[in-house]
């Protein structure tokens, strides 16, 4: 079994979300050691997020925690009490990076600060991954993906005008973030290779989020201008157009792409039109310029348009739906998505997601996540010495 | 305490925002990143400067590229020249680590495959990110930002119920498409130092894209579900929509355990829908009356400020947040305590903030700001210091138009 680029690492994740869970389950499926703690019972609100397969809403089956806990090993301690805390001290000798979705001065208040961890292991390194960072006046405030859409510059210019503005589908901004604390998190492994000392890492989603989004900040810092909300085109102009069977992203970045645009739906006329002339005038009279293109799209297949506009060098994009998207061919071809076990019925099998790179000297491919609790006494006897007799104990008195 | 990445060198072909926002991490973190562009093919990200109104050459006013390229040096090299690509390995045999994002047979075509890479570092870490990686049916065709936002599924659910899929208006699949880059290069260099190797790394942006939708995709994988266009709905929480405040703002509010409508519920005014008995004292009950529950809140919204209610709420526990736009960002006061935007002073477009790291590391300072180099910036530095040519090599080189400062297409249109 290769155990991939990360295998030295040692990680003791206490996030719960998606965030945190996914920065310590990058970290997991490149092949860190990675042991997720939870109070007894659980704790993590993503076992109720979904989506669920049909007919079950066992928690470990939830999708969001699926996704987001891949490659780790589960256990279940509360930390709060005398016990739990030793046997966490005890976990922090060898597993030194620890994760989490509270603020460092929260951590504190409970023991758990980066100070605290380091009079335990010098070498420790605390990454917490949170909606506005541990400092500044909206440290500790909550947040989601949609408010991060929202105070991360998102919203305003998703959406159109005249109506409410939009959050982005699904929980990007919450896995931008997550990321960002992953390489933040590996950024303090490379430090601590070269001076021993473990550091506090502290990622913002808010500020995550506004980097991803980066021109509303850019055009009003270098022309005073507030970006308007109008996502239902880009620049170019670019729209996504109906074909037959679904949406097509026309994407025309470049004049260069904007004259082979016109070629390739048999309109070389447009090019030479005084109106037409360059991306800001195109965008002016964009309506028109759509009506007038769109009807070209209406009668063809969506992935015959796609493939034919490659040729041309148009970097035109499937809108595929979410089962269309596990059926691409690139997708089968790379073996991107890899069966695993499917949590409630053993006969099946599900696509999962796997790594978005190749590393051919240090391969690895993620594990399914683990059922709450299914570590717990291999961690503490193996990893702790304790006596099956001792976790009995420790069990009864709701420790673990 | 140590800069992380102090004494790394980095060789960087990349473009746009993908590879760079790679190196741009790795510039922050105390590597040495050296940019290469050239006279016949400059960086497509210095021409996106939809607002640009600087003076100076139209290459060098991109607020998008002077964000991304801080802290880098700069030199041109023409590698579709022998003399050009021979001059590259050079480059490469000082260096740790090379990026690149053009489609895969370019560096094949210039003569700088892997394999010719390792010849002169043995222990070279490539990392080629391609639109859809190095191998498989699409590997020729060409991505950027929004088509792999699109291919990631990111388009299909962002959009109004019953309404077109729309973009995001965010700068779509590139940043995740880098996060994933920045990743793999600590991993790589992770394996170096256990085992002395290099590796070539094959990164695809649509399935790095595709990793921020992996929670949704699992409804797919389950039974073939698919949420679509929700606008700004949640699957499992209601209140969890926009509201239009008194002064014109929208306020996000997304309310998820009953503990938190309570306290909810007490600021609207109405403490008895949380209480037992109340169809919406339950998750359930809130979702399935969502429409009551937006009422609601809309209602009481309309007589507060955005910034004053998000106080008020977040003082309970209630996650919310104002939709804030790019100059309420700018002047925000928990990101200036928290110094987010760095400052730059860069020729031709003066002093201009700029996002920082969304991380900070307790024990390191960031570097002080260098701003993006200008094109051709540290030819002499790199070319004459690190590798030794002479001036009169240099100059040789220039009147070859192997190196220089001014674009060829530039030139050819002042001559004109």
């Amino acid at each position: 079994m290769a155990r991939g680029p990360l295998a030295t690492l040692r990680v003791l994740d206490l996030s719960n979300g998606l965030a945190g869970p996914f920065c310590a389950k990058l970290l997991a499926d490149l092949g860190a050691d990675v042991i997720k703690i939870e109070p007894p019972g659980g704790s993590d609100p993503s076992r109720g997020l979904g989506p669920f397969p049909a007919g079950c809403t066992d928690g470990n089956a939830s999708g969001a925690y699926v996704y987001t806990n891949t490659s780790k090993q589960s256990i279940e301690l509360d930390v709060a009490t005398p016990e739990g805390r030793d046997l966490l001290s005890r976990l922090l000798a060898t597993h030194d990076i620890v994760i989490a979705s509270e603020t460092e001065p929260s951590l504190a208040a409970r023991g758990l600060g980066h100070a605290d961890l380091l009079r335990i292991n010098p070498r420790a390194i605390l990454a917490t991954v949170t909606g506005f960072g541990s400092t500044g006046p909206y440290a500790g405030y909550a947040a989601n993906h949609l408010v991060n859409c929202a105070m991360g510059g998102w919203s305003a210019t998703c959406g159109v005008a005249d109506r409410e503005p939009l959050q982005s589908g699904g929980n990007v901004t919450e896995f931008i973030a997550g990321a960002y604390a992953a390489v933040g998190t590996l950024a303090a492994v490379e430090a601590r290779e070269r001076d021993g000392a473990g550091q506090h890492v502290d990622t913002s989603a808010m500020e995550a989020t506004i980097t991803a989004a980066l021109l509303p900040t850019m055009t009003w810092e270098y022309a005073g201008i507030v970006s308007s909300r109008n996502s239902n085109r880009a620049t170019g102009p670019s729209w996504m157009m109906r074909c037959a069977d679904g949406y097509i992203g026309v994407n025309v970045l470049t004049q260069a792409q904007w004259e082979a645009l016109c070629g390739f739906v048999g309109m070389d006329d447009l090019i030479s039109e005084a109106a037409y002339a360059n991306g800001a005038l195109r965008l002016q009279c964009e309506a028109e310029l759509r009506a007038r293109i769109e009807p070209w799209f209406a009668g063809r297949a969506a992935v015959e348009v796609f493939q034919e506009a490659q040729l041309w060098r148009l970097p035109f994009g499937l809108v595929p739906t979410l089962t269309e998207i596990l059926g691409l061919e690139q997708h089968r071809e790379r073996e991107f998505f890899t069966m695993a076990p499917h949590p409630c019925d053993p006969e099946r099998t599900i696509p999962t997601v796997g790594l978005p790179f190749h590393m051919p000297a240090s391969p690895s491919s993620p594990s399914p996540a683990p059922r709450l609790g299914q570590d717990t006494d291999t961690v503490l006897r193996d990893l702790l010495g304790l006596a099956p007799d001792k976790i009995n104990e420790l069990r009864a008195a709701g420790v673990c | 305490m140590a800069a992380p990445l102090g004494g790394m060198r980095i060789v960087d072909l990349s473009m746009f925002m993908s590879g760079p926002l790679v190196t741009l991490i790795a510039a922050d973190l105390g590597a040495d990143v050296i940019k290469v562009e050239s006279l016949q093919r400059i960086d497509g990200w210095r021409g996106a400067s939809a607002a640009n109104g600087a003076t100076g050459p139209t290459w060098e006013g991109s607020p998008a590229f002077n964000w991304i390229n801080r802290n880098k040096r700069d030199i041109t090299l023409n590698l579709g020249d022998p003399r050009g690509s021979a001059l590259l390995k050079r480059l490469v045999a000082l260096a740790d680590v090379v990026v690149e994002n053009f489609t895969p047979r370019v560096m094949a075509n210039f003569g700088l495959s892997y394999e010719e890479l390792r010849e002169v570092k043995p222990d070279i870490i490539v990392i080629s990110m391609p639109g859809f990686g190095l191998d498989g049916p699409w590997r020729d065709y060409t991505a950027f930002a929004w088509t792999t936002e699109q291919m990631a599924g990111i388009s299909h659910i962002t959009g109004y119920e019953g309404g077109p899929p729309m973009f995001t208006n965010s700068t779509g699949g590139d940043p995740l498409a880098g996060l994933m880059g920045a990743v793999a290069l600590f991993a790589a260099l992770q394996h170096r130092r256990q085992t002395g190797e290099g590796q070539h790394v094959d990164l695809s942006q649509l399935e790095a894209a595709t990793m921020f939708t992996g929670d949704v995709l699992m409804g797919a994988a389950y039974s073939g579900s698919d949420p679509g266009r929700q606008g700004n709905k949640s699957q499992v929480m209601a209140p969890h929509n926009v509201y239009h405040c008194a002064d014109g703002s929208w306020l996000a509010v997304a309310c998820r355990a009953d503990d938190e409508w309570s306290r909810l519920a007490t600021i609207l005014g109405r403490p008895g829908l949380a209480v037992e008995g109340s169809v919406y004292s339950t998750a359930a009950g809130r979702l399935a009356h969502r429409g009551e529950i937006d009422a609601l809140v809309q209602a009481w919204a309309g007589t507060v400020g955005a910034h004053d209610a998000m106080h008020l709420l977040q003082g309970q526990g209630v996650a919310a947040g104002v939709v804030l736009d790019g100059q309420q960002l700018l002047e925000d006061p928990h990101l200036a305590a928290r110094q987010f935007f760095v400052e730059q002073e860069r020729p031709w477009v003066g002093t201009k903030h700029y996002p920082g790291q969304p991380f900070r590391l307790s024990g390191y300072e960031w570097p002080a700001v260098e701003p993006a180099p200008v094109l051709g910036q540290h030819n002499s530095e790199v070319l004459g210091g690190l590798l030794d040519l002479s001036d009169h090599e240099l100059i040789e080189l220039e009147g070859a138009d192997i190196i220089g400062t001014v674009p060829v297409a530039a030139r050819a249109l002042a001559a004109q």
